[in-house]
């Protein structure tokens, strides 16, 4: 696996933003705060002519200003290993492990995940690429074992560019989730499809014009909730659970370069969901609907400004975001905007 | 204890030994190219490789104009995942 010239190499980042939401929970209850964000990682690189082996480790703290319980602490270590088979076909396998830990009465949402991969890339020429692999997941809640479960994923992505400056992103995944805990009474699978495709189009000298349509499918579906106090809490609204919606998600985008050191990005995305084993229910327990339908749209502007003339290693960020969420329980017809700003650093 | 000390001395010796390592591969790469250059390829290789459009994210950018600047901070607070633990919890049994 590693040829005789073997060289180590560190590599260290770490990034601050400081981020202004009027709507941290993303509800029709608007409460609003300053979040802190803050990750220190570092990593390790064997590197030889054909592999590269990295150990890494990703800690990042979000603080919360007013509302200090939501705070959160994740950490993960990973290794990962990216092998050049041929002039033409690269392999990547990896593994991680991330913990999350919340504080006070949100500690009952900790979590821990094992995660592993492997992919494989052919090269059919310097701008076309076919990517296959598999993602395994195993997401463990200490105080919700019944949520517990193992995700399994296969997908297959191809990538082109064409000389009319035009890219082109074709891609599928196909992913189950198995509970841990089998109940008989209820499902304890379920599939889902997911179908994307992206195109990219130069429209002038360092200006880019990309949209992008996605389909998600649930070919079957097994959703859990757990009653306390007479009340009935749905996985989906404590752990946004993927495969308890399907729908489909369409945006453009547009990048601008001014330089080789400041650059602008501005995205229009529009989505639209439902949630087939999720009921509404008005504030007295009524069930409204047997299903929950959201549609959302979300625009957003990023500045971005590489420093390193000034301070080397370091880059600075703006961002904009707006989203309105329409949905027929008015429990999440909401709208949230959000500013930050921040810097990375990395050497 | 002697052991301990000499491993320790070995150790250390090892890291400069481990950099200059580092430096003759970038050397050896570098006279890979230039073996290139006199060969009378590297002019047209490079030419070659700025020319062709390369856009591996999809965003309509030439990949190596935009090389070291990433946008994918954006889609990081609307990116699906583990939720804050924000469930209304309404629903009666």
């Amino acid at each position: 696996m590693f040829s005789n010239a073997l060289y180590g190499q560190f590599e260290v980042s770490s990034e601050f933003f400081r981020y202004s939401d009027d709507n941290i929970y993303n509800s029709s209850i608007k409460i609003s705060d300053n979040i802190y964000n803050a990750a220190l990682n570092g990593a390790y690189n064997f590197a030889s002519e054909k592999n590269t082996l990295q150990l890494y480790t990703q800690n990042t703290m979000s603080y919360y200003q007013i509302n200090m319980n939501t705070s959160s602490f994740l950490r993960k270590v990973g290794v990962v290993d990216n092998l050049q088979l041929s002039e033409t076909n690269q392999l990547n396998l990896g593994a991680n492990y991330s913990l999350k830990n919340n504080r006070d009465t949100f500690t009952l949402l900790d979590f821990s995940q094992i995660s592993a991969y492997g992919n494989i890339r052919h090269y059919f020429s310097e701008s076309d690429f076919l990517t296959g692999g598999y993602i395994y997941y195993n997401n463990s809640f200490t105080n919700f074992s019944l949520f517990s479960h193992d995700v399994h994923k296969a997908f297959i992505r191809f990538n082109s560019s064409f000389e009319t400056e035009t890219s082109l992103i074709l891609s599928s995944d196909l992913s189950t989730k198995l509970y841990s805990e089998k109940i008989e009474t209820s499902a304890n699978e379920t599939f889902q499809l997911n179908l994307s495709a992206q195109v990219g189009q130069s429209i002038a000298k360092n200006t880019g014009l990309s949209a992008y349509f996605q389909l998600k499918s649930n070919l079957s579906q097994a959703v859990r909730s757990f009653s306390f106090d007479s009340t009935v809490f749905y996985q989906d609204e404590l752990f946004n659970d993927v495969f308890s919606s399907e729908g489909y998600e369409a945006g453009v985008s547009l990048t601008k370069l001014f330089s080789t050191t400041f650059g602008a990005k501005a995205e229009l995305v529009y989505s639209k969901r439902q949630f087939s084993t999720l009921p509404v229910f008005d504030y007295d327990g009524n069930i409204l609907a047997s299903e929950r339908r959201d549609s959302q749209i979300a625009f957003g502007i990023e500045l971005q400004k590489d420093l390193s003339s000034t301070l080397q290693g370091f880059a600075a960020h703006f961002n904009w975001n707006y989203l309105y969420n329409s949905s027929n329980d008015s429990f999440y017809k909401y709208d949230n905007q959000l500013f930050s700003i921040g810097l990375d650093y990395s050497f | 204890m002697k052991t301990f000390l000499t491993i320790s001395v070995l150790l250390f010796l090892s890291l400069p030994v481990a950099a200059q390592d580092s430096t003759a591969v970038k050397e050896k790469k570098e006279n890979v190219i230039l073996k290139a250059d006199n060969e009378g390829n590297f002019t047209l290789d490079k030419k070659k490789k700025n020319d062709v459009f390369i856009d591996k994210d999809g965003d309509g950018i030439c990949d190596f104009r935009a090389k070291g600047m990433s946008f994918e901070k954006f889609r990081k607070r609307n990116g699906e995942g583990f939720g804050n633990g924000n469930g209304k919890g309404k629903g009666k049994n």
